[in-house]
């Protein structure tokens, strides 16, 4: 008698199939044909395109500004979790709700009202500017809208994670004689850690993606202020559809990358961690 | 042998701080940076967003969403 060999997985065949079909049209499919549109540039154009002066100082400014603006958040972003999961304040219910509002807030709203705030005569800027910090119109004020921007990502995912924190192997570690800071660094960091690079990654990619807030507070010098999103429209409005996709393709390469390193290494971190 | 039973009852009531929180100083600074941050970054550009909608007033407020 012989039985026929099933997979453990009900439906397998009909749901990968699915799965295959939902991505390819919503991100495959849109994304072969920025690679296809590439292809009408011979490789010598496609090179000099994508090394042009103009476009790698716009490379240099969104990965730079992007990556600090994700440090900062994923720093200040563990920070107020922990304040808003572990102690109690007056308010704490209004502060944990006003977190999300830079998801609601129209991009190009935030980056009005950002370049309000910092430009000369704004409620901050009148007095950096005497200190000599200009923040509107540089590298600065990007990064200010970009952490406006990104902040939600990293509270929004380490706060499960830190609310179901077992409070018994805090108790645990501290029955052993760890200080509350020892057992900070070596019991409740190591399991926030994967979750708050998820948070970092995500915060970095919608950085890196940003358009609207930027656009106001960078005033797009090119070579100094000009964010590769902003590069790219120019490209469009001048109709260089190909010029614009090979930027893109080069954007998207290397987050991409990027990516599939975060990933890596948040895989060997969560690992670690579970073998230990 | 009085005198231990009163000592421990004496250590019992002194207040030990507790083992999964930090001092009140600690809790009260990081509190304290988390509020500054936010309110820095994210109710500053809120507050600005309406103090811009309402610079005119009321009337001028409502006659632009028209």
């Amino acid at each position: 008698m012989t039985l026929k060999q099933r997979s453990i997985l009900p439906g397998f065949g009909l749901a990968m199939g699915f799965t295959l079909l939902y991505l390819s049209l919503i991100v495959l499919i849109p994304i072969a044909a920025l690679f296809l549109r590439t292809t009408t540039l011979s490789w010598d154009q496609f090179w000099t395109t994508i090394t042009a002066p103009r476009v790698m100082a716009s490379y240099r400014l969104s990965f730079g500004t992007s990556l600090v603006a994700a440090i900062i958040n994923a720093l200040f972003g563990l920070l107020v979790t922990w304040v808003l999961v572990r102690y109690s304040f007056p308010g704490k219910r209004i502060v944990d709700a006003l977190v999300d509002l830079p998801f609601a807030l129209p991009t190009a709203v935030a980056g009005i009202s950002l370049t309000s705030i910092f430009a000369k005569n704004g409620w901050i800027g009148q007095y950096l500017e005497p200190l000599g910090i200009q923040v509107a119109f540089t590298p600065l004020g990007v990064i200010i809208a970009l952490t406006f921007i990104g902040l939600p990502f990293v509270v929004r995912t380490v706060q499960p994670v830190l609310e179901d924190l077992d409070v018994e192997i805090e108790e645990a570690a501290a029955s052993l004689g760890a200080s509350r800071w020892q057992t900070f660094t070596r019991v409740i960091l190591p399991v926030l850690f994967p979750v708050l690079l998820t948070g970092f990654a995500l915060a970095f990619a919608r950085a890196l993606g940003e358009y609207g807030s930027v656009v106001f507070i960078s005033g797009h010098l090119p070579m100094r202020t000009e964010i590769t999103p902003l590069l790219i429209i120019t490209k469009l409005e001048q109709y260089d559809y190909a010029g614009a996709t090979a930027v893109a393709v080069v954007m998207l390469v290397v987050s991409f990358a990027l990516m599939l390193l975060i990933n890596l290494v948040q895989r060997w971190s969560s690992t670690r961690h579970l073998a230990t | 042998m009085a005198s231990t039973i009163a000592l421990r009852q004496a250590s019992v009531t002194t207040v030990e701080p507790r083992a999964t929180a930090e001092p009140t100083l600690v809790r009260g600074l990081l509190i304290t940076i988390a509020l500054l941050f936010l309110g820095l970054f994210l109710c500053l550009p809120l507050a600005a967003v309406f103090v811009q909608a309402f610079q005119k007033g009321v009337a001028a407020y409502l006659a632009a969403l028209r």
